[in-house]
């Protein structure tokens, strides 16, 4: 049996954005598992299938550009009246990063938990991150870095936001940690994200949190 | 053999195991050249490079990832031909197209991304005006220090009335009402989840001590009202005749 993620890849490929909406939109399955269980096998396929010298690297772009679309399509849904909502996350991918869709996946999660929610895009210099901070003052930072070779700058946005007055959360998640052991850059406010299920476990407690009374 | 000293493009020529043995000047312009070809391709496509750059593909073209001098992540296409253990390699960068591209779909992104945001700032502008209107729909006006009057507007559904509410109540908490007046003459329909938010905030402003009386309430608007906080609110037929009826009442005592 075809799997959605084998359909949703296809439909990619082939530019069909229509399509790819409608294959997520469509799926029974909760957001979280969409996003595990059809995107991200997806896009990993996509980038196998260059290894396989199957696909060009303008063929992931138009990939990349098509999902995102219709990632921002099926998200719009959890795009609710957060505006009051106390809770402020940010996102960004570093300068010179172009993978924006796995940081996307997570936002819409914190959406989708009634925060209030930035996505700043991809190929984001440090100044600007800073700058947008200073003046929204989030709560979290989510950063993603997908590039080994950028893992120097990613040691200093994640050391430049510890230094942030308010002391928000920084969360740091992509290929990257994956692939290096970040730990040894993070302080006490930076927490590194390997998967979805930590983000939403991460989530849930801190929507649990107030239920104790003590706040 | 012609040498390829002089080509225009990056050229290499490697032996089985990809060892280098001669390449183009444009080459080393743009290359850091070692002993190997592989030292020259991004870690992440070296698995590319053992599988594809090898002798079972006489002729191939293939993409790579390759550190140039200038930078670390350069997209090159490559074309590989093989005379017996050689392989002639020419290097044509694709980096600037690739890059117009990804330029390109990231404007395109962000104008998708700008039109989402309009669109829902337009949707949050909308609803803050329906909710606007609903409170408008429902002012609290006071008449004697002790009576106020709530002319109502409008179709009556159970979110109207619930921002209604919150300003009602809080206004009779404020001023110690006696009595206040619901005037029902400008209604137009209301929804039964509407009747049932209605009696709740009769019943509430009873429990508060205050009395409420319903003024103009149409014989079809009646029907459904079930609830006992509106069971124990009197009615009259014209808000004229109630207030003179309440100004009397007031005189006597």
């Amino acid at each position: 049996m075809t799997e959605a993620w084998q359909h949703f890849a296809a439909a990619l490929l082939a530019g069909d954005e229509r399509q790819a909406y409608t294959i997520l939109i469509e799926d029974t399955r909760p957001s979280i598992r969409v996003y595990k269980e059809i995107i991200t096998p997806a896009m990993y396929d996509i980038g196998e299938k260059w290894l396989r010298n199957e696909i060009t690297v303008a063929d992931e772009h138009l990939a990349t550009s098509v999902c995102d679309f219709a990632l921002a399509q099926y998200t719009f849904q959890f795009k609710q009246r957060n505006r009051r909502s106390e809770k402020k996350a940010m996102f960004l991918c570093l300068e010179d990063e172009q993978h924006v869709i796995g940081s996307k996946m997570i936002a819409a999660l914190f959406e989708e938990n009634h925060w209030q929610v930035r996505h700043l895009g991809p190929n984001l210099p440090l100044s600007d991150a800073l700058k947008s901070a200073e003046q929204w003052h989030p709560d979290v930072i989510g950063l993603s870095a997908a590039i080994p070779y950028r893992i120097t700058a990613l040691k200093e946005y994640i050391a430049a936001f510890e230094q942030l007055s308010w002391e928000p959360q920084i969360l740091v998640g992509g290929r990257v940690v994956a692939m290096h052991d970040l730990r040894a850059y993070c302080g006490r406010q930076t927490r590194v994200i390997y998967n979805l299920d930590e983000v939403s476990a991460w989530l849930d407690e801190k929507t649990e949190a107030p239920a104790d009374g003590v706040r | 053999m012609v040498s390829g000293k002089f080509l225009p493009l990056p050229y290499f020529l490697l032996d089985e195991e990809l060892g280098i043995l001669d390449y183009s000047r444009s080459a080393s312009d743009i290359f850091l050249i070692g002993d190997n070809f592989i030292t020259l391709v991004d870690e992440e496509s070296r698995q590319k490079v053992s599988q594809y750059i090898q002798p079972d593909f006489s002729e191939i073209e293939i993409e790579l990832n390759m550190k140039t001098k200038y930078d670390p992540l350069a997209v090159f296409g490559i074309s590989v031909k093989w005379e017996g253990n050689k392989a002639h390699i020419l290097c044509v960068e694709k980096t600037k197209e690739v890059d117009n591209l990804s330029g390109q779909l990231i404007k395109l992104r962000s104008r998708l991304s700008d039109t989402d945001f309009e669109l829902l700032e337009k949707k949050e502008e909308l609803e803050d005006a329906i909710e606007r209107i609903h409170k408008l729909s429902g002012p609290f006006i006071p008449l004697y220090a002790e009576a106020g009057l709530v002319p109502l507007f409008g179709d009556l559904q159970a979110d109207k009335l619930r921002v209604i509410e919150e300003n009602i109540l809080y206004r009779i908490d404020e001023g110690d009402y006696e009595q206040v007046f619901f005037d029902f003459h400008a209604v137009g329909e209301i929804t039964d989840e509407g009747k049932k938010q209605l009696g709740q905030l009769f019943e509430t402003i009873q429990l508060m001590g205050t009395k409420t009386m319903i003024v103009g309430l149409s014989p079809s608007q009646v029907r459904g009202f079930k609830s006992k906080g509106t069971v124990k609110a009197p009615s009259m037929a014209s808000l004229k005749q109630a207030i003179s009826e309440y100004i009397k009442k007031q005189n006597h005592k």
